[in-house]
Order: C-alpha cells, then sequence, then structure tokens
C-alpha cells in the first residue's frame, strides 16, 4: 500500500507539467485552432518526460544523486550556472503563474478582490509546504488534481470524432489554410513539447524520489510510478485537446483564461462539472506551484552543495527553506504587478526549452554509466530512447525564439 | 562608468560569487569543492554576453515594434476580439449552467481582457491603407467592451469582427 502511494509523485509530477495553467490554456488552444492535428506531440512529449525521469528517478535510486548535482559535475560550472539561472527564471515565472492561478480560481469562487487573494494563496501555498511531509504533499494534490478527469468524461459526453482523434497521433503535414497557420502549427508543436518535458518536471520527480527514500531495490517502482503518472498526465493533455477540437473550435472561442476552460466543462456537465474542473484546476495549479518553488530551492542547493529536503529539520536546511519561501515570495511580487499569469508562463515554457538540452544531458550521461550504475545502467532501448529525444529537444530548443518571433509570440 | 571602476566591480562579483559557491558539501552532491577561479571569472564573462544578446534583441524588438502595423499585425487585435466576443456570447447563453457569482466575475475577467486587446488595437499605429480597417474595429472593440462592462442590451459584434477579420487575411 505504502508504495502504491509512491505513485503520486509521479502524478504530481505529472500535473505540473501537463494540466498547469498556461498548459491548460495552451493545450485548448492547439485543439482549437488545429483539431487533433497535434495530438502526435502530446504522445511524442509523454514518452519523452517517461524516458528522461525514468532515468533521473533511477539515478536518483541508485546513486542517492539528483539532477542539478549531475549537471554541475557533468555541465562544470559554467555551463551549469547558465542552467541554475535559466531554470531559476522558468520556475520563478511558472510559480508567478501558477500563484495567480490559484488566486483566479478563488476569485471566480469568492468573488474577492483578485491581489488580497494572491495574498492569501501565498499564505497558504507556504503553510502547506511548510506543515505538510512531502509525502503528504504529492498525496493530496496528486489525487486532487486527479480532478481533472472531468475534461475527459465532458470530451467523452461531446461525443469526438474518434476516428479523427486516433489519427492524430500520427504525424503529418499540417492541413492548414494559409502558410502563416503553417509556422503557428510548428511553433504549437514546439512549445507543446517543450511544456510536457518542462525541465522542473524532472528536477522535482529526481530530488522528491530522494525525499522519499527510494532505494536500489526501487528502479522498478520508479518505472511504474513514471509510466501511470505521466500517462495520466497525457491523457489529460488528449482530453483538453479533444474539448478544444470539439467545443470551443465550434464556437469561435480560442481560451485565454482558466475560467474559459471551466465554462466549457459547465456548459457539457453543467454545475457538478464546473465544480470539479474548478477544483481539479485549484489542486493542479497548486500542485504545480509548490513543485516550482521547490525545485528551485532543490536546484540552487544541490549546485551549491547545500544541505537540502523537505525530509530535514528546517534548521539543518535552512537555505533550502529561505530558498523556497523566497520563491513563493517573489512569485507573487511578480504577480501583484498585474501581469497576466497565463502570459507569463507561455513566455517561461517557449525559453525552458533552451534549458532542456542542459538538463537532460548530464542525465543520460550518467545513466548510461555502467561504472556508475553497474547493472542499473541503461539498456538499448532507454540509450535509444535518449539520444532520440536529446536531439530531438535540442532541434525544438534552436527552433523556438525564431518560431516564437515569426509567429508574433504564437499569436498567429 | 570608468573602466578601472566596471573592473574592481567584475572583480568584486567574482569574489562574492566564489564566496556563495565555496560552501562546504554534503556527501550525497557533487564532488566538487568550489568554483575556481577561473571558472567563475568565466561564469562573469558568460553573464557579460547574456545581457549583451539581451540587449541586442531588445533594440531589434523596439526598431521592429516602432514600424507602422501591416495587416499581419492588425489582425492579431481583432482575432482575440473576436474570440473574446464569442466567449461572451457563449457565458451568456451559459449562465444558468454555471453559478451566478462564476458568470459574474468571468464576465468581469473576460471584460479586463476585451479592454487590453482594444487598447492594444487603439495604440498601434498602422499602414495607410489600413486606416479604415483599424477605425472599424475600434468601434467594434467598444461596442463589445461596453457590452462585456455590463450592457445587457449591447450585442456582442462577433460576426462583424470575424468579417473583419477574414478581410485581413486575403
Amino acid at each position: 500500500m505504502a508504495q502504491f502511494a509512491e505513485i503520486f509523485l509521479g502524478i504530481l509530477t505529472a500535473m505540473g507539467g501537463f494540466v498547469e495553467i498556461g498548459e491548460l490554456t495552451f493545450t485548448l488552444n492547439g485543439g482549437t485552432r488545429f483539431a487533433y492535428q497535434l495530438l502526435w506531440v502530446n504522445l511524442l512529449g509523454t514518452i519523452g518526460i517517461i524516458v528522461y525521469c525514468e532515468m533521473a528517478g533511477r539515478v536518483a535510486a541508485v546513486k542517492h544523486r539528483a539532477v542539478f548535482s549531475l549537471i554541475r559535475e557533468r555541465a562544470g560550472f559554467s555551463a551549469g550556472l547558465l542552467t541554475l539561472v535559466a531554470s531559476a527564471i522558468v520556475n520563478l515565472l511558472t510559480c508567478s503563474a501558477e500563484i495567480g492561478g490559484v488566486a483566479l480560481l478563488w476569485q471566480l469562487v469568492s468573488g474577492a478582490p483578485y491581489r488580497v487573494l494572491l495574498l492569501l494563496a501565498l499564505l497558504f501555498l507556504v503553510l502547506v509546504v511548510w506543515l505538510l511531509s512531502f509525502q503528504s504533499i504529492e498525496r493530496i494534490f496528486g489525487l486532487g488534481g486527479l480532478l481533472m478527469i472531468v475534461f475527459g468524461i465532458a470530451l467523452v459526453h461531446l461525443g469526438p470524432d474518434w476516428r479523427a482523434l486516433a489519427a492524430g497521433f500520427v504525424p503529418r503535414w499540417p492541413q492548414t489554410s494559409h502558410p502563416r497557420d503553417t509556422l503557428l502549427y510548428f511553433y504549437f508543436a514546439v512549445a507543446l513539447m517543450s511544456s510536457i518535458m518542462l525541465p522542473y518536471e524532472t528536477y522535482f520527480y529526481a530530488s522528491g524520489g530522494i525525499e522519499d527514500k527510494w532505494k536500489p531495490s526501487d528502479v522498478g517502482l520508479n518505472r511504474l510510478v513514471v509510466i501511470v503518472g505521466f500517462t495520466l498526465g497525457g491523457l489529460l493533455s488528449v482530453a483538453l485537446v479533444g474539448m478544444g477540437a470539439e467545443f470551443f473550435a465550434a464556437k469561435d472561442v480560442e481560451p485565454q483564461l482558466p475560467g474559459t476552460a471551466a465554462l466549457g466543462v459547465a456548459a457539457t456537465l453543467g454545475q457538478w462539472g464546473l465544480f470539479a474542473a474548478l477544483l481539479g484546476m485549484f489542486f493542479a495549479f497548486g500542485g504545480a506551484a509548490i513543485e516550482t518553488a521547490l525545485a528551485s530551492a532543490y536546484n540552487l542547493a544541490q549546485f551549491a552543495g547545500w544541505p537540502w529536503g523537505k525530509h530535514r529539520r528546517k534548521r539543518d536546511a535552512g537555505r533550502f527553506t529561505l530558498s523556497w519561501l523566497a520563491v513563493f515570495v517573489l512569485a507573487t511580487i511578480v504577480v501583484q504587478t498585474g501581469v497576466d499569469p497565463v502570459s507569463v508562463v507561455e513566455y517561461s515554457i517557449v525559453f525552458s526549452v533552451v534549458v532542456l538540452p542542459f538538463t537532460y544531458f548530464p542525465v543520460l550521461m550518467v545513466a548510461k554509466d555502467k561504472s556508475i550504475m553497474g547493472e542499473h545502467a541503461n539498456g538499448w532501448l532507454s540509450n535509444t530512447l535518449g539520444w532520440f529525444y536529446l536531439v530531438a529537444i535540442t532541434l525544438a530548443a534552436l527552433a523556438a525564439i525564431p518560431l516564437f518571433l515569426l509567429t508574433h509570440g504564437g499569436r498567429g | 562608468m570608468p573602466v578601472p571602476r566596471a573592473m574592481r566591480a567584475a572583480q568584486r562579483a567574482c569574489g562574492l560569487l566564489n564566496r556563495v559557491m565555496s560552501v562546504r558539501r554534503t556527501p550525497s552532491a557533487s564532488h566538487r569543492e568550489c568554483a575556481t577561479p577561473g571558472e567563475t571569472r568565466k561564469a562573469v564573462h558568460q553573464a557579460i554576453g547574456c545581457v549583451l544578446a539581451l540587449a541586442l534583441v531588445g533594440a531589434a524588438a523596439l526598431t521592429i515594434s516602432r514600424r507602422p502595423a501591416g495587416a499581419d499585425e492588425l489582425r492579431l487585435p481583432i482575432a482575440e476580439l473576436r474570440s473574446q466576443s464569442a466567449e461572451l456570447e457563449l457565458l451568456r447563453a451559459q449562465s444558468a449552467a454555471a453559478s451566478p457569482r462564476f458568470a459574474q466575475v468571468h464576465a468581469q475577467h473576460l471584460a479586463k481582457a476585451i479592454d487590453a486587446s482594444r487598447d492594444e488595437l487603439n495604440a498601434m499605429q498602422v499602414e495607410p491603407a489600413l486606416g479604415e480597417v483599424r477605425t472599424a474595429a475600434s468601434a467594434l472593440a467598444s461596442q463589445l467592451a461596453a457590452a462585456a462592462h455590463g450592457a445587457a442590451d449591447q450585442a456582442a459584434p462577433t460576426a462583424a469582427l470575424k468579417a473583419l477579420e477574414r478581410s485581413l487575411q486575403r
């Protein structure tokens, strides 16, 4: 039973990547603009994040080494520092957006002023991370995030075109009416891939494995956790694409707000659907905020060699504790300036592509090294997939910024 | 800033970075004990490179943003307004399915987004040939904003915005 509960680490990590506020609106938009044509990217990204989180989790279980410790060792100080700074910016922006998202959701339910709710969201998240154990956080937010399944129920209720949905998993040249839309399609493909394989998922997952005190005998459990957790995340992502394709495209609406996503469910399932969607989004956004704040603190502590971990007493990991507190506070300040949370996270998704190769290369190098990992080193399948995805994300990293500029920031 | 002072500042930054990174490592962390002065110097050079690259990108973006907008750029806020207009219609149609508070607050969020798109449209400098389209779009944006801010008798001009958007796609 205790081992079964480990599944929630995978689910919580996946929630932070697949259904956080930016990904939610972005995926819905992808479905609205291109129907099911981008589903193959969801599949590709889901397998990619499974491959790399499995490797990072295996390294954590066997060697008790987390990702940023490997990055500094393998990539060197300079490249490591660059990755640390870039990932800290991405994490901070994403955390800001999620805190903003939580406040927006609370406002939809209570009608209270947004800026007051931002402060309450900060207080809530700090209290959760301060008071709850790592295991309680992953179980509560992982389980609560599963309420997002309501989007899948709404999609089934709408009666989707299953044939078109299945065909979407096969990559093909986009069917668009204008060359500009073809560029936009590729922008969406790159950004979707990036958002599914967001680097903080791997940082958080591997560090979480160490928090959960995984041992070499937990290598099989790690595999199960990533496959179940990320497959669930992938399915939710498919449901969002479906809602975009079947509901919002028909209404000519390109969702930009979390409330719009909930409105789609309300229109399909009624009030219970609305509240389930709002609650699911609350756990997903809250989980993503915690994931990004803790990931930032893990990265900094692992890079600088500080004692870290939620399992330690706070005074024994003072700088680690101060780091995640600082991320929450800074993130709240960012979103208090009045910036739109969804826009913030869309920018962070694009720029996180650039960090991906620096994050995943050291993980692959260590996971495939028999002198370090012994019998737990990568087999041929992990190595092949690892190299394939490394090349794919490097190409995506090169294409991301030009595509972002050519498509007016992904607007068209 | 005179060059020697800049160099002193860089040296101080190197020293600070070294102190931050020279802490004792836990057994599970990397085998490296601290950043060497060479590594720190490299990191500072990298940071300077990044700042210069960002400044270049910023300058390029500023230059591009000062050009008058063509049909492609003008289409963007109009497409957003069309989508927001359609969403307002959807919200009005589904207000019974949603809770009254949700419908009210979401309408406020939508109104804010509409205001932002309208402001973007009004602030745009467009090519002379697109002046009429911009004027028509601004009028529709004002009508939509009024509808979003609670004028229940005001219809959301979705079809007109869609027609304008299509005219720019040709």
